[in-house]
């Protein structure tokens, strides 16, 4: 794994831990999954043997990004955020970025678990439920065997 | 285990070979007997009923099987009709102690489930017409599969026939009846009797059909042998194909149809295509036994099909990435299903007895003298991929409908945060681009075309091992009219894309998109294509054809009546209604001086209220639906 993309990693993860808003929130939540799911379909024929789950990690990491795009604070419009998201090449050790990515997923899921206690609005709650799950979805995808 | 149509066929013939050891009957038993032999006359009579009869269209041989079938079923109702008179009016319940009457009752009743069977195939169509309701109706309707059919009911008919000519029933008034059942008995066989030149391989096929029935769930389990995971396998796919259902479009889309929903059950497709060429992989390196070369040869030629159908299955998948219909919840019941032959086909294809897709689980494949360990480890094996490749093309299929269903009821949108920086959308979703919605459709037309020709090259494999699955290929063979024709009317790519309009009302016409209105025609012709104007464009059209059809409503209501009804005073407090609502979404600033320039406010200001409404009440109902699962 290359040093810019551990920068991003630890960028967006940061962002994650500074967001003051619900919104702020939603939104950095959002272009974590969305940089999940790029870096995962890059590295999809890196390595046969993490085919399946890197395929079901990027599918989970759609569904927890768009149940975050349906909260009803989630901020509307912003277009060009999350484009520009998208974490650095992985580099040639996959299962290096794959643990990197299970670590920053499973951050994801607990900002979501604690902005679904603390929201008052049950669709907000509903929606971070929604990309809680997903983040620890991913977060066991992508997690590499005990040692 | 499921029935099949040949279980049926089975017991009737015991059934009737047992009544014919008797060549006397009891004293006073022969109006049961008549009444037993008439209900299997009739149960003959209405598989044959269901033979339609010819038409202007049908081939020479066609036409002459489906007049053997009529004059077959003529000549039965005649010989029924005989044995009513012998059998008297009253019902004459069978007693005990009366063999030949048992056994033909016993008979009749499997006659009638075996067409019970046939009939779960089809459901009734919007006409009455029957509708195909599984992938194994093509079969049930196919020449060949019919004319063994045929030969099945003149064989019972030759046999009944033959019986009730040498039956010793007491009186004359039977004897004159059975009699005169046994010619028409004799009669319907001749009618038939060129059928008996029927294939082999019909029959077989027409024996093989199995009731339309879901297979019960078996959840896969850890620590299964491979002969526990090959049958696991393949009533996974069973009841995959069961699920995946092609859309007709009668019916409203199911609220599980999701973008989740397709895009799992495309990387479940994705998952079982790999795995499934690890499995064959695996074969290829069993130790070869005398013949096998061939086989060896064919799993060979299968690995570069199969690689290219879950490539395909994949892209499909990446399709959906951007994709969203604003609600999540769970999967439909096909990609759950999915998902678990994904963990059938990779228990089968990896040595760890607990594989999933999750990393921790090691990807080493399993040792080829397992799954083909004698006497039939090949055959179950190449059975349980090839049930499983031919379940998933069903599946591609099915979503391919729905998913270009949904995109012509405006679905279909994208998250606006995805958009790139110069598009200025303040809500949440746009709908997704025409060319989006061409991608999404032509990847899996792809998907289906690479899909098909693994399973073929699977088909091929299954004949050559004559691995229990073969039939599949039969069934193929008989459906390939079907599927060369789509089951929703195709549509060219420049009409694929979904209408920016919101969803209809009456959702099955919404597969034919309506042609844009004067706005959108003009917006269009001046070379707009982003979604959000076009949508407003729409809204605006919609907007005036809703009032210029309230307009002439009030109109003739005038002439017709002077006081108002209740539909029409509620037709008004809705527009009211809506007025009202979308008032409060209205911006602050002042209407364009276009706008304002219109005769009246209402005309006016309602379709630029109508379009933010529009939007807006979408991006709440989607949140809704979204909460809604969960609450």
């Amino acid at each position: 794994m290359n040093n810019t993309a551990r920068e991003e990693l630890a960028a967006m993860a940061a962002r994650l831990s500074r967001s003051a808003s619900l919104a702020g929130l939603l939104a950095a939540g959002f272009d974590v999954f969305e940089a999940i799911r790029a870096w995962c379909r890059a590295c999809e024929d890196s390595e046969p043997g993490l085919l399946a789950a890197l395929m079901m990690a990027a599918g989970a990491a759609v569904e927890g990004r768009n149940a975050l795009a349906a909260a009803p604070s989630f901020p509307p419009g912003g277009g060009g955020g999350a484009a520009g998201a998208v974490a650095g090449a992985p580099g040639a050790d996959v299962g290096e970025a794959a643990d990197a990515l299970a670590a920053l997923a499973g951050l994801l899921a607990d900002a979501m678990s604690a902005a679904a206690a603390g929201t008052g609005d049950p669709a907000d709650r509903v929606s971070c439920a929604d990309a809680g799950d997903a983040a620890r979805q991913i977060s066991h995808l992508l997690a590499g065997p005990a040692r | 285990m499921t029935a099949t149509f040949g279980d049926f066929l089975d017991a009737a013939r015991a059934h009737i070979d047992a009544a014919s050891q008797h060549r006397e009957l009891a004293s006073g038993s022969a109006p049961a007997a008549a009444q037993e032999l008439g209900r299997v006359i009739a149960a003959l009579a209405r598989h044959l009923a269901d033979v339609p009869d010819s038409s202007p269209g049908d081939t020479h041989t066609a036409a002459a099987w489906r007049r053997a079938a009529r004059d077959a079923r003529l000549a039965l109702t005649q010989a029924g009709a005989a044995l009513r008179l012998a059998a008297g009016t009253a019902p004459v319940p069978p007693v005990s102690g009366d063999p030949p009457a048992a056994q033909l009752s016993a008979a009749a009743a499997a006659l009638t489930a075996g067409r019970d069977l046939l009939q779960t195939h089809f459901q009734p169509g919007p006409a009455g017409a029957p509708r195909p309701a599984s992938h194994w109706a093509p079969a049930v309707t196919t020449e060949p599969v019919a004319v063994a059919l045929l030969s099945e009911i003149a064989a019972f008919a030759n046999r009944l026939g033959r019986w009730s000519a040498q039956l010793s029933p007491a009186g004359p008034t039977a004897t004159h009846a059975f009699n005169t059942a046994s010619r028409g008995l004799w009669a319907a066989a001749a009618a038939l009797d060129h059928t008996r030149r029927h294939a082999p391989a019909a029959a077989e096929l027409l024996r093989a059909i199995p009731a339309n029935t879901l297979p019960p769930y078996r959840p896969p389990g850890s620590r299964q042998s491979v002969g526990q995971l090959c049958q696991g396998a393949t009533n996974t796919a069973e009841r995959l194909r069961h699920l995946a259902r092609p859309f007709t479009g009668d019916a409203a889309l199911p609220e599980t149809m999701t973008a989740a929903s397709w895009q799992r059950a495309a990387h479940a497709t994705a998952i079982v295509g790999h795995a499934s060429e690890i499995v064959l992989y695996s074969l290829t390196r069993r130790p070869r036994v005398g013949t096998e070369a061939a086989i060896t040869a064919a799993l060979r030629g299968a690995a570069a099909p199969l690689a290219s159908a879950w490539q395909a299955g994949r892209a499909a998948a990446r399709q959906w990435d951007p994709i969203t219909t604003g609600t999540n919840g769970q999967p439909g019941a096909a990609a759950a299903e999915a998902g678990d032959l994904a963990v059938w086909i990779g228990r089968l294809a990896y040595r760890d007895p607990g594989w999933t897709p999750a990393r921790h689980h090691p990807n080493a494949p399993r040792q080829p003298a397992e799954l083909a360990a004698p006497p039939d480890g090949l055959r179950t094996t190449l059975a349980a991929v090839h049930h499983a490749i031919d379940a998933v093309t069903h599946l591609l299929s099915a979503d391919r409908d729905t998913a270009r269903a949904a995109a012509a009821e405006g679905r279909l949108f994208i998250p606006t945060r995805l958009l790139p920086g110069h598009y200025d959308i303040p809500y949440r979703y746009a709908p997704i681009p025409a060319e989006t919605t061409d991608t999404l459709l032509g990847t899996y037309d792809a998907a289906i075309t690479a899909a098909t020709r693994a399973v073929r090259a699977l088909d091929d494999i299954a004949a050559k091992a004559d691995s229990p699955s073969a039939i599949l290929a039969s069934i193929r063979a008989a459906a390939q009219d079907q599927h060369a024709t789509p089951r929703v009317p195709a549509k060219p790519p420049s009409a694929r894309h979904a209408p920016a309009r919101p969803p209809r009302a009456d959702r099955r016409h919404a597969l034919v998109p309506r042609p844009p209105g004067p706005v959108e025609t003009t917006v269009r012709d001046l070379g707009i294509s982003e979604p959000a104007l076009l949508a407003r464009a729409a809204s605006i059209d919609d907007a005036a054809s809703d009032l210029v059809a309230q307009a002439r409503n009030r109109s003739q209501r005038h002439d017709a009546a002077p006081r108002p009804t209740a539909e029409t005073n509620h037709a008004a407090a809705s527009a009211r209604s809506a007025a009202q609502l979308a008032a409060k979404d209205f911006p602050a600033k002042q209407p364009p001086p276009d706008l304002q320039a219109a005769s009246t406010a209402e005309v006016s200001m309602a379709p630029m209220n109508r379009r933010r409404s529009t939007s807006r009440s979408q991006d709440e109902r989607l949140g809704r639906a979204t909460s809604s699962r969960r609450t």
